[in-house]
């Protein structure tokens, strides 16, 4: 820690580190110094001149105006910020940049969160005394999710700098001289980036806005917002959701330290609108009648009870959700238990069982240190295995960004190039399932080219980070890159190693202790020996492993925010509200249980599915399994301080959950397949679930197909923009698209749900 | 107490004896000053079109929060209220709306006969709000001055705006 030395801001005396940022200082102090440029993330560039105070470097010596965001703190130095020239100055300095400003407050939807609009009221300027006319500009098309409009540009170069120096996109930039520079793209286009969202927040004026906020505006101070954890990934940002009236408007990162600190991805922040669908359910509907939650809970309570009585106990059996809470999830295995059975499955298959259960297992045993997203951003050394970052845990990648900004290497093992492999500084495209093999090549220190690479890289670094996909359902792979994080990881040089998983609360779910495979349930329900299944928010009928089970199955209970084709299908329906307005814990891919809160608004269900859960868990006579219910029985975690994960609260950072047991023994790797392996693509926008029905992720989304590497198509007579119709090998056809960027013998599958809301059912009232 | 009536009876007299002061309302309508604070209208600009932008400055001035409104945004670039309500069973006509608007869209006017007996018919929406006129401000136009396109207005086409910058040239 740097020296503690002692300033005078303002007359008064305060104990600061040697070197800080003045600037942040007083920020932090809670002193309102006007300012533009800075940002806390992307650090001072002395641009606008705004922050200017005068500045003595002791109080003998006489004091100038200097910027505050460009002087470090130095023992003795006097700071006036309420200096009359400093104020005077400012001032003007707000006159300037309000020269050429439109008159567009009532229009502009910044307004209200302005910092143009702060700084103009702080600084006291009221008056445009020029009458010369202003600058103008043409806005440009930036695609769905942000609108331009240059004429309320500054010049704080924030934009660029974030665009550009932070998250490493190309497509944004400054152009022209002196009074005349133009912050946009070359010509109008999409922009690239997967986090561009992330300029409306970083614009300090109206630059920058969201344009689906746009289309339904309102202002912020008319939001009623709870704090949030994102859905959309297992990365766990915390956001802001803002509601008005029956409808969530807007999505906006909430600051955590220990996660995302000021910015989310784009799947994130326009992914929420799912909550919006006019599928959404807020009736229940037992057979084909709608009713009230709370009757229709009475009915499903009657029938299931009735089914225990006369088929027994296996009879009934649940389907566990990875986007639910441990609560959630937990009072499904309270009724469960209250209709005497255990049989619980949370996962689609029993490879993508295996992967996630090891990887959360590894994690939770915390024998390696997993590392935060703040944590990522330093490491020197990032190999990330089996998956595509960008697509599959956004924010990952984003931290990476950072990592590879401070010239740490980046090395990827994948069988399709992302965003992210331009920045790498090598990847290896290798088929699906041989990834196993090249880590514990690269664990062995032997081999060539690649892998030698890696191998010395990672023996040089000091603070290197591994990072591993479980979305492939690849259990081996799992195993084998937890033992070279063993092997790289000393005492004096911790290896940092991070799973990331498909769903919000996918690393929850695998650390319950029961849990079955979802192809044994299947089968049960198939011969008929189970005759019920509850499912949790889940569209099981649209898993592959489930489908036919859940179409054969006598009596389907299905609790869910909107209508899927599982809902269509089941006997009874009861209605949750949405993640957004709900509560709970889930943990993120550290392994990190967050509280997430929710607000109850008009025209939609009033219940979420916990309390539907537990509900139903009542009306069967359980109360004493409900007060007996406790997290540390049903998920085999506490927390590393010891306190029970029941005991964390909205908003504060969140606590790493740890097991007692040790990892289970990875399985050994499947012999190398010699033909072609399917493999499942994910893309930032489109493939998960829920973020997918929001109308800009849907038109951001690439259409469904399939796709194959040149030589491989040509070694099939297929070609580019074809009907691929692989049937018969692998039970898929679809349009090709033929990827340069695929591993050899990998049959890429794009994951798009963008359907997966079926219209509301009929209800006969 | 004898004097004390005959006092009261020469009040009563002298009153008996004045021009009556008895207002034939509604026969005769009252002389309401022009800046009076009554029934609120939303005015339209000289060009005809609907003055409001929905800013919703109106609605969070509200004292008794009787304004609730809902932005769209007009495929000509404006953006106009698409739903705007005044419950005027709670207005206290102190006519901070109209001191907050930008445009010059609210204003109130001198009309106070809006009782009723049904308590729902005080809440006017904005077809019962909106006029064609441009009540106190005639040539005001927000559109006119702000920087935002709309139809018929390209950027550098507003009041005071010089032509739009070419940031391909560094020619001066
Ligand atoms: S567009 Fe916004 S962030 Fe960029 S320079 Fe202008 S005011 Fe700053
Ligand atoms: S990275 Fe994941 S958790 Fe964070 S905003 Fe994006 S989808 Fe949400
Ligand atoms: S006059 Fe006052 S009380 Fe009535 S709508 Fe306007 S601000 Fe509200
Ligand atoms: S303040 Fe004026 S422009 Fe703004 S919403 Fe109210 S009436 Fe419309
Ligand atoms: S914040 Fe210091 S110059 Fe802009």
């Amino acid at each position: 820690m740097a020296e503690k030395i002692k300033v005078t801001i303002d007359g008064t005396e305060h104990e600061v580190e040697a070197g800080e940022n003045i600037l942040q200082v007083c920020l932090d102090k809670g002193m309102l110094i006007p300012h533009f440029c800075y940002h806390e993330a992307m650090g001072p560039l002395g641009a606008c001149r705004l922050c200017a105070a005068n500045i003595a470097p002791a109080a003998d010596k006489p004091g100038r105006l200097e910027m505050t965001c460009m002087t470090r703190a130095s023992a003795g130095m006097v700071i006036n910020v309420n200096d009359e020239y400093a104020t005077k100055f400012r001032k003007s300095v707000i006159e300037d940049l309000m020269l050429n400003h439109p008159h567009d407050c009532p229009v502009c939807d910044e307004g209200g969160e302005c910092m143009l609009q702060d700084m103009t009221v702080i600084t006291e300027h009221q008056h445009r005394r020029t009458r010369f006319p202003k600058r103008t500009w043409k806005n440009q098309y930036l695609g769905p999710l942000v609108h331009h409009e240059m004429n309320r540009c500054i010049t704080c170069y924030r934009c660029v700098r974030y665009y550009g120096d932070y998250a490493l996109g190309s497509d944004l930039g400054a152009y022209g001289s002196r009074n005349r520079v133009y912050f946009g793209r070359l010509n109008d286009g999409v922009l690239e980036s997967e986090f561009s969202g992330n300029l409306i927040d970083v614009c300090p004026t109206g630059v920058f806005t969201n344009k689906r906020f746009r289309e339904v505006y309102t202002r912020p101070w008319d939001l009623q917002t709870a704090r949030s954890v994102c859905v959309s990934c297992s990365v766990g940002c915390n956001v802001l959701p803002g509601f008005r009236h029956t409808d969530l408007r807007r999505i906006k990162p909430a600051e955590n330290d220990a996660v995302n600190k000021y910015f989310m991805c784009d799947r994130g922040r326009y992914g929420g609108e799912f909550v919006n669908l006019p599928s959404r359910l807020s009736d229940a509907r037992v057979s084909g009648t709608s009713m009230m939650t709370e009757d229709g809970i009475d009915a499903v309570a009657a029938q299931l009870k009735d089914i225990a009585t006369k088929h027994g106990a296996g009879a009934i059996a649940g389907l566990g959700s990875q986007r639910a809470s441990l609560e959630a999830n937990a009072a499904l295995t309270a009724v469960l238990k209250a209709l005497g059975s255990d049989r619980v499955a949370c996962f689609g298959s029993q490879a993508d069982r295996e992967a996630a259960r090891l990887a959360a297992s590894i994690t939770a045993s915390r024998e390696l240190p997993t590392p935060s997203l703040p944590g990522l951003e330093k490491a020197d050394f990032v190999l990330s295995v089996g998956g595509d970052l960008t697509a599959e845990a956004p924010m990952l990648d984003l931290a990476i960004r950072q990592a590879v900004r401070q010239k740490a290497p980046l090395f990827i093992v994948s069988p399709r190039a992302g965003s992210l492999d331009k920045f790498a500084t090598a990847s290896l495209r290798t088929a699906p399932g041989t990834e196993a093999g090249i880590v514990k090549e690269i664990a062995a220190g032997g081999g060539k080219d690649f892998v030698a690479q890696v191998a010395t890289a990672l023996k040089s670094a000091k603070s290197p980070v591994i990072l591993c996909s479980t979305l492939h359902g690849d259990a081996a792979l799992v195993g084998a890159v937890y033992q070279l994080a063993k092997s790289a990881n000393t005492a004096d040089r911790p290896c940092g190693l991070a799973y990331y998983y498909k769903s919000a609360n996918t690393a929850g779910v695998a650390l319950a202790r029961k849990d079955e495979s979802p192809e044994a349930i299947a089968a049960d329900a198939k011969s008929g020996k189970i005759k019920a299944l509850v499912v949790l928010e889940r569209n099981a009928a649209a898993e592959p492993a489930l489908a036919e089970a859940i179409a054969q199955c006598e009596y389907v209970v299905a609790i869910d925010c909107y209508e899927n084709a599982t809902t269509n299908d089941a006997s009874a329906v009861l209605p949750c509200v949405a993640h957004y307005q709900s509560f709970g814990t889930i943990l993120n891919f550290e392994g990190r249980a967050q509280h997430f809160s929710g607000l109850n608004i008009p025209g939609s269900a009033t219940m979420a599915s916990s309390e539907v859960l537990l509900n139903i868990a009542e009306r069967l006579g359980a109360s004493e399994i409900i007060q007996g219910l406790d997290f540390h029985d049903v998920y085999d975690i506490t927390t590393e301080s010891g306190k029970a994960v029941d005991g964390i609260r909205t908003g504060d950072s969140g606590a790493l959950v740890k097991s007692d047991s040790k990892p289970t023994a990875p399985p050994s790797a499947k012999p190398a397949s010699t033909g072609m392996v399917a493999w499942h693509i994910h893309h930032t926008f489109g493939s998960e679930e829920l973020s997918a029905m929001s109308p800009p992720i849907a038109e951001l989304a690439p259409a469904a197909g399939l796709e194959l590497n040149p030589e491989d198509a040509k070694s099939r007579n297929l070609s580019d923009g074809q009907n691929a119709d692989l049937t018969k090998e692998f039970g898929v056809s679809g349009l090709l698209t033929v990827n340069a960027g695929l591993a050899k013998g990998t049959l890429g599958i794009r994951v798009i749900q963008t359907a997966v809301s079926a219209p509301r059912k009929e209800v006969t009232a | 107490m004898i004097r004390e009536m005959l006092t009261g009876l020469k009040i009563t007299a002298r009153y008996m004896f004045r021009r009556p002061i008895t207002n034939f309302y509604p026969e005769e309508k009252p002389m309401i000053p022009p800046r009076w604070r009554g029934r609120i209208v939303l005015t339209s600009d000289p060009d005809g079109e609907e003055r409001c932008v929905a800013c919703y400055l109106c609605q969070a001035v509200c004292p008794v929060q009787c304004i609730d409104l809902q932005a769209e945004n007009r495929p000509d670039g404006r953006r106009v209220a698409k739903r705007f309500d005044i419950n005027f069973a709670r207005c206290i006509f102190c006519g901070f709306c109209e001191e907050a608007c930008p445009t010059y869209s609210i204003q109130l006017t001198p009309d106070f006969e809006m009782a009723t007996t049904v308590r729902t018919d005080l809440v006017y929406h904005k077809e019962d709000l909106q006029i064609s006129g441009t009540g106190k401000h005639p040539n005001y136009s927000f559109w006119q001055v702000s920087g935002v396109t709309i139809k018929d207005k390209e950027k550098g086409e507003a009041i005071n705006e010089a032509a739009p910058s070419n940031y391909r040239s560094n020619l001066p």
